[in-house]
């Protein structure tokens, strides 16, 4: 039986028992034909009604000779056996009934109504009698009752509308009849939010009523509106209402109807005497900009002066009456001028006139059914504004920039401003424009301090702040871009495109980069470099970093697997260009170069055949190939060893290594060949593939070998000494230790190289870090986590004391572990915890002046400090650590198994406990009673 | 292997259309026709000793003081109300969920109290106060083994009670579940194999205290259920997605007595004794109407007010039994703009020899199909529908069926047949 069972039995069996103490209740009985009333089968009330109910709330209905009555538990009556029917009592109240009315007594006896109703209800918005169509609304202890001549009845906050069989409203307020014959009830739609007001229509007119104070504005508008009035200042009020008292006024210039309106507040309060004419949300047009605290909320035009109405209802008159928002800005009648007012109403310039850009001038056309249409003017939602002064009293046009807060273009007769987007998403690339009656264009592009003469006659821009513009002077197209905030010449050709709109789009590639869009619609090239196409239809193109590659091919097509290169056609046979660096392999192919990188070498590579190899070296030189594998080969030139290669473009051999040493020996187990070679003098170096020097021609002899994580490596002798290199990391230990080990901790992980010279030991990673010194007595890597080995502690002893630094080893095929992660494993002395008098297991011991210790748990970042307190000995088991003169012994049973000689003790299993000391460092094993190097685990 | 296969009475919107049906009466003569008042999908009608009883909610279900609420004893050759047993006190007096045993009338009313009365005198024996309505059909067993019947039933919204037979006084209360306020008959079954019956139930997690979450129940939920008959201990719980409305069912699978529970939403399981799940299926949503399974392993369900897509779907030699939208539903009865909270019963109305399933619907249509779903005939009803179970038996005595319709106008509707066939299932919670 589960637990949930259990309970719900134990419940069960409670209730059970509740219902017993029920029976103990007074339970009506019959007997001979009349009832009475026992309590545990005693009658406690004799029998005597014709019928009985239970007793509830101290009543039981009963039924005599003279009607229907209640009774309390003494069995007197408490409402008079009087009524025809009665309904038991059920919250504190009983229907009774008489001669086909309703009433309600209480419990207490009490007739709350007399039963004089057809019937009555309950409701959870108040209880209603009823008498013929007619009904009244009783409060909910029935004390008072509305008179009985409604139809309907809407109750809302603490208003009762009441609709008359005329159709008009009484309003009631607690109980209280307030206004009659209004012609809305005070329904949601007519309340405020925040009070007992109530907007009410009487007369055709609307009016503002309060419960406390009567009619606050007497019904004399012609409507009021309810406006949302966002507050965000305001916590728990964060949508709050404005409503605008409004009449109609005949308008004296046209057939319209001008609307004035006063603003009140939720509160039922006028936010300022003034009428108004007209209003904006403030945050459409200057956002959120807080101005001393206050967040705008409404601009409110009135006929005479303007106010702005803040979150906080506070205002503020405004400068200028009349203000045409434009984004974040307005425009002014400022006297004689124009002025441009930022969202803090502060003047940013003045002008002879400010005008919108028009982006697209109203035209005419015909629909589809034949009618003339007319297109609106549409204006640009750009933050630039067409303004004009006078100049010798003719008036010039430029566009000005309102976040610069300049002029941008020249000023030109006549001017004429059109802005430009550009790619998918249409980004605001720019203006060009005319004016002074010239057939030629300038252009603007966002970032230039000012536009251009007009000097071109077709302008295009393009992402990344490049345009491409016709000079008619040359007749060549020019690409521009914006440097040093002016407009700076790229290149010129017989035609200039953007990257996509010339290169041939392949199906499958590797976009390794994330370099290519793909749509639904389209496959696009967006690596946004230009391609220059001369009049004799070669290609050329601009790369990513300016370098400029003359127009001389055949074609420029996408590349089939890395986007960072296009193939490059001419002649009949392909080549590459990496657009990014201007890195141009020559056009020595057959077949495109598919192009892989090799980040051992840090240098791209082609696959001309499914089994062969190609290298190109990037800046080391032409292309051509090398199979590490087989074809490569040393060759003997004159005595001297080189290497050569078969070039798959070529079929030749070509040289990789010049032949100039005594000896060379290919080491093929890397994934990228190294040759060992030795020169005359005897001594031993390392070449990698391109050639270079991995390591210098200071050795005697080499051992090529794994480590045990697999790490390929070589050992490098230099006399007595080692050094330690990887195939592709190049060095990781130098040669100037005594020796070095690949150092285990006891969990068999190797984690880091020990190097050790004299009695000091030092640590470094396998990714060739040097992570400490080698200047400490003693350096153990331990688990610092049972549940997850990967989290490891080291510590490490130097002048008799201890210190700790936690740390995260990634197994090896973790997703943590790679060289990368591994190089970022490295800590300093500022990271230790310590120092330790002691460390046992995962604590470290700190003696105290006094002679006290105090224990911190050394295997966290941040070590905790606990109180003060005598030295206790640590039981694990049977087994005792104990302290002695400042060092640890270890106690079985009692009797002494390792003399107190040691002052780092961890247990590693029942039977084995690992001691660490600055000479001495082994494992003892307590049931062969024998010491174990760390060696021999 | 049981072919089980699924036969909806769907209400769709489908194209489809019921149009122009023949009148009931073209088939089956109106033999008597008595105002009984209102009933609903949970009423059921008895037929003992001669006499067909039912519960009323009067002329209105809100009405209170209603004159016609209570229990009537009909004359089944006449009609005519030999007896009515009302409560005699003011109020909501509606019932409707009624049990006969040893010669007493159990039901609960909309007024707060469950009573007893003597069948014969028509007087009150005795009554009990509840926190709420009753409207569940009564399960009577004798529970305390006093060798009289005792009656155990559902508080719309509370607990579960079983009351003493003889003289009402409490055998016990469980409100650990309140009960839905579907009102699910109990399914009447000895689980715990202590020769009690014990009752198969549905409800949900009840409020109660603050101390667990602030439910009784550690799933505020629903739930089907099983209570031991003598304590009223719960013995197994199936949670289950919806409310329900819809009594739990007993039949035998391979020699195995299961228990088919189905909520609102369509969950169906099928459990056995102990209430381990053996198989379950989605059906969609809208089941008022219980599910009931015929001789040859047909399960005949009505649905109320979806849209079911399709109507005639494959059968299935699958079991558990799958979605219906798969391919479980054999064949439907399709009717546009109708509804079905009444439970479908088997009988041979039509003489062939073999049952049908019998079923009504809240817009007026009686419709026979055969047991495997395919209609057979949809007939229109005198008065406006029904939500109540038709009733089917030879309540005269003259060797033929009769048709008891409960409709929704008020009217208690007797069509004779003339079919002397078998009754598998002849009323709702009566077999």
């Amino acid at each position: 039986m589960n637990k949930r069972l259990k309970t719900f039995l134990c419940m069960g069996l409670l209730l059970c028992v509740q219902t017993g103490i029920m029976a103990q209740e007074l339970t009506p009985v019959k007997v001979n034909g009349v009832y009475g009333f026992n309590r545990n089968g005693a009658s406690v009330i004799a029998p005597q009604f014709l019928y009985a109910t239970h007793f509830s709330q101290g009543l039981a209905l009963v039924k005599t000779k003279t009607g229907w009555g209640y009774i309390n538990e003494k069995g007197t009556f408490v409402v008079e056996p009087k009524f025809t029917n009665a309904e038991p009592v059920r919250d504190s109240i009983g229907k009774v009934y008489l001669n086909g009315k309703c009433g309600i007594i209480s419990n207490t006896g009490t007739v709350l109504l007399e039963p004089i109703y057809d019937s009555i209800t309950f409701a959870w918005d108040g209880n209603y009698v009823y008498s013929g169509k007619l009904m009244g609304q009783a409060n909910r202890n029935f004390t008072k009752i509305t008179p009985i001549l409604y139809t309907k009845f809407e109750a809302n906050r603490d208003y009762l509308s009441a609709l008359k069989s005329n159709g008009l409203w009484d309003i009631y307020y607690e109980d209280l009849l307030v206004l009659e014959d209004m012609q809305t009830p005070v329904t949601y739609d007519h309340y405020l939010f925040n009070s007992n007001i109530g907007l009410l229509k009487k007369n055709g007119k609307y009016g503002v009523y309060s419960a406390e104070e009567g009619w606050i504005f007497r019904p004399e508008f012609d409507s009021i509106v309810r406006l949302p009035f966002k507050r965000h200042t305001i916590k728990d009020n964060y949508f709050d209402e404005l409503f605008l008292l409004q009449n109609y006024v005949p308008s004296q210039v046209n057939d319209n109807v001008d609307v004035y309106f006063k603003v009140m507040t939720g509160d039922g309060k006028l936010i300022s005497e003034e009428t108004f004419t007209g209003l904006d949300q403030a945050s459409s047009v200057i956002g959120y900009q807080q101005n001393g605290g206050h967040v705008p909320g409404i601009f409110l035009y009135g006929p005479e002066s303007s106010v702005l109405l803040y979150e906080d209802l506070s205002i503020r008159k405004l400068p200028f009456n009349k203000l045409d928002p434009f984004m974040e800005w307005f425009i002014v009648q400022d006297g004689n001028q124009q002025s441009i007012l930022d969202y803090e109403f502060r003047k940013i310039a003045s002008f002879d006139a400010v005008s919108r850009v028009v982006n697209a001038t109203a035209s005419e056309y015909y629909d589809d059914f034949g009618n003339l249409m007319e297109t609106a003017t549409q204006y640009d939602y750009l933050p630039y504004l067409k303004v004009s002064k006078k100049v010798n009293g003719q008036l010039k046009d430029a566009l000005f920039s309102l976040y610069e807060k300049k002029v941008v273009t020249p000023f030109l007769t006549n001017g004429s401003f059109q802005s430009s987007v550009q790619g998918v998403e249409e980004m605001f690339a720019g203006y060009t424009y005319t004016g002074d009656e010239s057939d030629y264009r300038g252009f603007y592009m966002e970032g230039m301090d000012m536009g251009t003469d007009l000097a071109f006659l077709e302008v295009n821009f393009y992402s990344n702040s490049r345009c491409v513009a016709f000079n008619p002077k040359t007749e060549l197209n020019e690409l521009y871009g914006i440097k040093n905030r002016r407009a700076d010449f790229l290149m010129e050709d017989y035609t200039i495109q953007p990257a996509y709109t010339l290169i041939r789009q392949e199906e499958t590639y590797v976009d390794s980069l994330g370099l290519f869009v793909v749509t639904a619609s389209q496959n696009f090239f967006e690596y946004d470099f230009m391609i220059s196409q001369n009049i004799e239809d070669k290609l050329g193109l601009l790369c990513l970093n300016g370098v400029r590659i003359p127009s001389q091919f055949d074609s420029i097509l996408q590349h089939a697997g890395r986007g960072e290169f296009v193939d490059v056609y001419k002649n009949g046979l392909y080549g590459a260009v990496n657009i990014k660096t201007g890195e141009m392999i020559d056009a020595v192919s057959p077949v495109p170069m598919p192009l892989e990188y090799s980040e051992e070498n840090k240098t791209w590579y082609t696959i001309l055949r499914n089994d062969e190899l190609g290298y190109y070296y990037g800046s080391y030189g032409p292309i051509y190939s090398l199979d590490p594998l087989w074809g490569s080969k040393v060759v003997d030139i004159n005595g001297k060893k080189g290497v050569q290669v078969l070039s798959d473009f070529s079929g030749t051999m070509v040289q990789l290594i010049p032949a100039k040493y005594k000896k060379i020996v290919i080491l093929k187990e890397g994934f990228t060949p190294l040759f060992v070679a030795t020169n005359f003098e005897g001594r031993i170096g390392v070449l990698d593939v391109k050639g270079d020097t991995l390591a210098p021609f200071e050795f005697t002899g080499y051992e090529d070998t794994y480590f045990n994580n697999e790490q390929a490596v070589l050992i490098l002798k230099k006399g007595k000494k080692e050094a330690v290199y990887d195939h592709y990391l190049g060095e990781l230990i130098p040669p100037r230790y005594d020796s070095w080990k690949e150092m285990a901790d006891v969990d068999g992980n190797y984690s880091f190289l020990q190097v050790t010279s004299g009695k000091k030991h030092g640590l470094y990673s396998f990714t060739g870090r040097e992570l400490l010194p080698c200047n400490y007595d003693c350096i153990n890597v331990i688990t610092a986590n049972s549940e997850d080995i990967q989290y490891k502690a080291i510590q490490v002893q130097r002048e008799g004391k201890w210190w700790v630094v936690p740390i995260f080893v990634p197994d090896p095929g973790s997703f943590y572990y790679d060289a990368a992660f591994q190089s970022e494993i490295f800590f300093d002395t500022n990271q230790f915890n310590g120092p330790f008098d002691f460390l046992i297991g995962d604590y470290g011991y700190v003696r105290q002046p006094n002679g006290e210790f105090t224990a911190h748990w050394a295997n966290v970042p941040q070590v905790s400090t606990p109180e003060s307190a005598p030295f206790e000995p640590v039981l694990e088991g049977i087994l005792e650590i104990f302290q002695e003169n400042g060092k640890l012994g270890v106690r079985q049973d009692g009797k002494i198994v390792l003399k107190p000689t040691f002052t780092n003790i961890r247990f590693y299993d029942d039977s084995t406990i690992i001691v660490s000391d600055g000479g001495s460092n082994f494992y003892y094993n307590l049931i062969s009673k024998k010491r174990y190097k760390l060696e021999q685990w | 292997m049981v072919t089980r296969t699924v036969s909806l009475l769907a209400m769709v919107g489908a194209t489809l259309v019921c149009m122009a049906q023949k009148p009931m009466t073209s088939q089956f003569p109106l033999q008597w026709k008595t105002q009984i008042g209102v009933t609903t999908y949970r009423t059921n009608m008895l037929f003992h000793k001669g006499l067909i009883y039912i519960g009323s909610n009067g002329i209105a279900r809100d009405n209170r003081n209603d004159k016609l609420d209570g229990v009537y004893a009909i004359d089944p050759k006449t009609g005519k109300v030999k007896t009515t047993y009302k409560v005699p006190f003011a109020g909501d007096d509606d019932v409707t969920g009624i049990s006969i045993a040893d010669n007493k009338l159990f039901f609960g009313t909309d007024n707060y109290y469950f009573f007893c009365f003597d069948l014969d005198s028509g007087q009150e024996l005795w009554k009990y106060p509840l926190p709420y309505d009753v409207e569940s059909v009564p399960a009577v067993e004798d529970f305390n083994g006093d060798g009289a019947k005792d009656v155990s039933f559902s508080v719309e919204g509370f607990g579960f009670y079983a009351l003493n037979g003889q003289d009402g006084s409490v055998i016990w209360q469980q409100d650990s579940i309140s009960s839905h306020s579907g009102n699910v008959p109990s399914l009447l079954v000895d689980v715990n194999g202590d020769g009690v019956k014990d009752i198969v139930n549905a409800g949900r997690g009840a409020a109660n205290s603050d101390e667990i979450d602030g439910f009784k129940m550690a799933h505020y939920g629903d739930y089907h259920f099983a209570l031991d008959g003598k304590t009223g201990g719960l013995l197994w719980l199936r949670e289950t997605g919806a409310g329900v409305h819809t009594a739990p069912f007993l039949f035998t699978e391979n020699g195995q007595q299961r228990i088919a529970l189905l909520d609102s939403y369509g969950e169906f399981q099928v459990v056995d004794l102990q209430g381990n799940l053996l198989s379950h299926s989605g059906f969609g949503y809208g089941w008022f109407s219980s599910p009931v399974m015929t001789w040859d392993q047909h399960l005949l369900i009505g649905r109320y007010g979806m849209v079911y897509n399709d109507g005639v779907l494959e059968s299935t030699e699958e079991y558990p039994v799958p979605y219906p939208g798969d391919k479980a539903v054999l064949n439907s009865v399709k009717m546009e703009d109708q509804v079905i909270s009444a439970t479908t019963m088997v009988a041979d109305v039509l003489g062939k020899g073999t049952v049908q399933g019998i079923g009504v619907t809240e817009q007026g249509l009686l419709f026979i199909m055969k047991t495997d779903g395919t209609e057979l005939m949809k007939l229109k009803l005198p008065g406006k529908g029904a939500e109540a179970s038709v009733f089917v038996a030879d309540t005269d005595g003259d060797g033929k069926l009769e048709i008891l319709v409960a409709d929704l106008d008020g009217y208690l509707y007797c069509f004779g047949t003339n079919s002397k066939g078998k009754v598998e299932l002849g009323g709702f919670k009566n077999g």
